[in-house]
């Protein structure tokens, strides 16, 4: 192991409620802008 | 050796004696054996994975001496081959015909999302302690399963956030099984890597039948930082060992998410293995007293 980050929500550290108002991520989202 | 499997496999069976032994306050009194099904791949691609996962059971269950509450527990095993649409025909058949009580298992993101919609229709109570689709626990919870693991994108927005910080890296390539745990993976990485002022320069998705890796690496910039990479299983085994093989291990860094060089898979991979960062919620190296207990359990289980 070369790091731990403890306590890590599913949410990261982002707010819950702005986090489920995005998608759930999938083959095209987030979009690939640089690709 | 599965180690991570192991140990959540256990800690879901003892979720499931809770559910079967506390019931609703209104349930009648039980009597006669605990029925838990167990979905797991037994052949094909992820057979090493499901194996451990079977090992993991049957290890708690031996602890405990096969019962809990002065019932016996009786474990029916089925092996779902790898393939979603036999793990929901084996789980039909444990719930209508073994008249199971609680059903655990699976390990495919795509079979959790499947499975979801069956435990809640049937009212079965469910464990998932491997499946990780993100939308079980944020957009769509079931009512009917309880997830006892984690969720796919949960160790890859740290893993986005420490690259940044620890390393020089910002172009990557993204290249991962083309279905909903190699999406979320990458999609949580994504958001977080790119909001640290990285870049996705390329997204390479690829069959889950994929026996030959090398026309996807061909296409891989290689004008890139480093490449960020998804298998599970065998197929984790196979590219570790053409990126070597390609010449790529010497020239891009491979970042990945962790079931693509876990303990599931480490033991069986020479050096290709070597340099590859990955980011996963457990480890064997993990030293706490319950964790060597389940390393040492776990390995003299496994052959």
């Amino acid at each position: 192991m070369i790091a731990t980050f403890p306590a890590v929500s599913q949410f990261w550290q982002y707010s819950s409620e702005e986090y489920l108002k995005l998608p759930l991520y999938t083959r095209d989202y987030p979009a690939c802008k640089a690709c | 050796m599965g180690h991570a499997r192991l140990r959540i496999v256990a800690a879901a069976t003892l979720l499931a004696f809770v559910v079967v032994l506390g019931g609703p306050p209104s349930a009648p009194a039980q009597s006669g054996s605990i029925k838990i099904g167990l979905l797991a791949p037994l052949t094909g691609a992820f057979a090493a994975i499901g194996k451990d996962m079977l090992n993991g059971t049957e290890l708690y269950l031996d602890e405990i001496g096969r019962q809990a509450g002065g019932r016996k527990i009786e474990l029916i095993v089925e092996d779902t081959e790898g393939n979603t649409a036999t793990a929901l025909t084996k789980a039909r058949k444990l719930v209508d015909q073994d008249k199971i009580h609680v059903l655990t298992g699976g390990l495919l993101a795509s079979t959790g999302y499947a499975l979801h919609p069956f435990a809640d229709a049937q009212r079965i109570p469910t464990t998932y302690p491997v499946m990780a689709s993100d939308d079980l626990t944020q957009r769509k919870p079931a009512k009917w399963v309880v997830r006892t693991g984690w969720s796919t994108s949960q160790p890859m927005h740290p893993f986005a956030e420490w690259t940044i910080k620890n390393t020089k890296y910002r172009k990557v390539v993204t290249i991962a099984m083309d279905y909903a745990f190699g999406w979320e993976t990458v999609g949580g990485f994504q958001r977080t890597f790119e909001e640290g002022g990285g870049q996705i320069v390329q997204t390479i998705w690829t069959p889950l039948n994929t026996n030959d890796f090398a026309p996807f690496l061909a296409q891989v910039k290689r004008d890139a930082d480093a490449v960020l990479a998804l298998f599970v299983g065998r197929l984790a085994l196979q590219f570790m060992k053409q990126y070597e093989e390609t010449g790529l291990k010497g020239k891009l860094p491979l970042l990945g998410g962790g079931t693509t060089n876990d303990e599931a898979v480490l033991p069986q991979m020479g050096d290709e293995a070597i340099g590859a960062v990955t980011a996963l919620h457990y480890s064997a190296a993990i030293d706490t007293p319950q964790n060597r207990w389940i390393v040492e359990a776990g390995s003299s289980r496994t052959p």
